[in-house]
């Protein structure tokens, strides 16, 4: 479903990815791990057109992402949910959600279903939906994140750290509902330091080491290798 | 803004600017008309930098257009006013989508200067342009809009005729702030990236607030040149349009009401200052000092302080005050 090959990102002189290339089929979950400044996000900006490439090509179901403006891959399906969640503030929860949806309204459809929708599957979105975006807790704003990327009916999700700054009760059900976005056929790509939750949720997983892939393999697999034990897991997990 | 929140303010700018109308006399009320055309010039500011967040020290430039535009082709080329003034509007909305392109490239600071060089080469044009625009002397005897509809109270007349536009203004900016466009602007306005992330088309956004914000310019402009007979390029300078800036911060930017009431004071300001002026010099507290001298002329300065107050203590304007107040008062 995305095919990343031999991808290279700069920033001016700091190559922040590097040749990378990683494949991830239709319907499945992939994590990609990784320390601070791996160029975990920069691979995902890449992928929503958020950044140019240098070298590489990036295609989904079979096409070619050249040239494709950010909102036209969101139409497409391409659909990214920023780190720190990126609320708008000055929007209520509704607005929020309402204007997540321009990727598909110029149709001229309606977004009420798609709104219940999201009401029915983030029950606690619909709770504060006229509460603006800047008062909601941590866990709520990336609920409310989460589904603003529903509302674009995305084929493909990014999710670029979703446990950040969360509580791991919290955490955890954030990753609950990123399941049941599986399960329902979405093919997902996130990004997450907490290895475990990640490596849980996905069937497989890549580890980015500056900027270049220096693992990948079966979630079961990179659990138990010590590479990532040691690095990711502080070693003395059991 | 809540539905009943926009009928609230509608009747509320109506209501008062009418009755302000039957009250206020000779230049009272012509500074209250005044200030009633400054604020839809300052509505299509609101959209550009209060929902969208574009930093636009230019607005005086695209009112300047409208005017411009509409006292030409009236004076010189003879058009009526009811083919001149949507001629005016029209083509003050083509300058506004022509000069976006490349100024709505650059962001923040970059942005806010580029727009000062628009408005400044807009009034190098109306300084210079000599058979066009008349140069400095400006252009006078441009048909008034009043006398054209009733020739016994034009002033009343034209205060009814600005209020109504006003009130259109009002309307428009509200049905716009719930609109999908609207939420678009403010989404562009508090996260570019999200909002890209989000679908939201950030190029689009940006020009369509501009070109939109420029129409209210015209509107404005055309009111000022049919309503005073009178223009002239300093009507439309970098300080003008800084003013209208100011007058957004202080109403509190992004609020409909907060901005035309921040509109009507800024304009009242200076005829309030005269008028404390002459009243120090009445009572022989004063002979022509400083303090009358300030008061009377130097009301920019009066202006900056008040900005400067604003910023400092109510970062929410004239809005967010009313606003703390309100809850306090339900709290209570
Ligand atoms: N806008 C930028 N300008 C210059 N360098 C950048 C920029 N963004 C990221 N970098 C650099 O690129 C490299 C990769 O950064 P990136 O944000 O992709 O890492 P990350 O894996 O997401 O890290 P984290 O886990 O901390 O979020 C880092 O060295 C970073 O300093
Ligand atoms: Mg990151």
């Amino acid at each position: 479903m995305l095919e990343l090959s031999a991808l290279t990102v700069r920033y001016g002189l700091v190559e922040a990815v590097n040749g990378v290339s990683l494949t991830v089929a239709e319907g499945e979950t992939v994590a990609l791990l990784g320390a601070n400044g791996a160029g975990k996000t920069t691979l995902l900006r890449a992928i929503s057109g958020l950044v140019k490439l240098v070298d590489g090509t990036i295609t989904m179901a079979g096409d070619d992402l050249a040239g494709v403006a950010v909102e036209k891959r969101v139409r497409r399906g391409l659909v990214h949910v920023p780190e720190r969640r990126r609320i708008f503030g000055g929007l209520t929860v509704e607005e929020n959600l309402a204007v997540a949806a321009s990727a598909w309204r110029r149709f001229g459809q309606p977004i009420e279903n798609d709104l219940e929708k999201v009401y029915a599957f983030l029950p606690r979105l619909a709770e504060r939906r006229s509460q603006r975006g800047w008062s909601l807790s941590g866990g709520e704003q990336q609920m409310l994140a989460i589904g603003r990327a529903l509302m674009a009916r995305p084929k493909v999700l990014l999710l670029d750290e979703p446990s950040l700054g969360l509580a791991p009760a919290i955490a955890d059900e954030v990753f609950g509902r990123i399941r049941a976005i599986a399960a329902e056929g979405v093919t997902v790509l996130v990004v997450e330091q907490n290895t475990v939750l990640a490596l849980s949720t996905a069937a497989r997983g890549y580890v980015l080491e500056n900027g270049c892939i220096a693992l990948e393999g079966e979630s079961q697999a990179l659990l138990k290798d010590p590479k990532v034990r040691e690095a990711y897991l502080g070693g003395a997990a059991a | 803004m809540t539905r009943r929140g926009t009928w609230i303010l509608l009747i509320g700018v109506g209501v008062l600017a009418l009755a302000a109308g039957l009250i206020l006399e000779g230049y009272s009320l012509r500074v209250l008309t005044l200030g009633l055309i400054a604020a839809l010039a300052l509505l299509g500011l609101n959209l550009i930098f209060g929902y969208c967040g574009l930093i636009h020290l230019g607005q005086a430039g695209f009112v300047g257009i409208g005017a411009y535009t509409s006292a030409i082709l009236t004076t010189k080329a003879g058009w009526p006013m009811v083919v001149s003034i949507p001629t005016a509007v029209a083509v003050t909305a083509l300058a506004a989508g022509l000069i976006s392109v490349p100024l709505l490239r650059l962001k923040g600071h970059y942005l806010a200067l580029a727009t000062v060089g628009v408005n400044v080469v807009l009034e190098l044009v109306a300084k210079n342009w000599v058979e066009l625009t008349n140069g400095y002397n400006g252009i006078a005897g441009i048909p008034r809009l009043a006398e054209a509809v009733s020739d016994s109270t034009p002033e009343r007349t034209f205060l009814f005729i600005a209020t109504v536009t006003l009130l259109l203004g009002i309307g428009l900016s509200a049905r716009l702030r719930d609109s999908h466009l609207g939420r678009a602007m403010i989404a562009v306005r508090d996260d570019e990236t999200a909002a890209m992330v989000a679908g939201v088309n950030v190029v689009r956004v940006r020009v369509t607030a501009f070109v939109l914000g420029a129409v209210f310019a015209a509107v404005s402009g055309v009111l000022f040149a049919h309503y005073t007979g009178f223009i002239s390029p300093t009507d439309f300078g970098v300080p003008i349009s800084i003013l209208y800036l100011v007058m957004i911060i202080v109403g509190g930017e992004a609020s409909i009401g907060g901005v035309v009431a921040g509109a009507v004071i800024m304009t009242f300001l200076p005829e309030l200052l005269r008028d404390a002026a002459e009243r120090l010099v009445a009572i022989g507290l004063s002979d022509g000092g400083l303090i009358v001298r300030l008061l009377d002329e130097g009301y920019l300065a009066v202006y900056g302080l008040i900005t400067l107050l604003v910023l400092v203590f109510m970062p929410k304007g004239l809005a967010g005050l009313i606003h703390r107040l309100s809850t306090k008062a339900e709290a209570t």
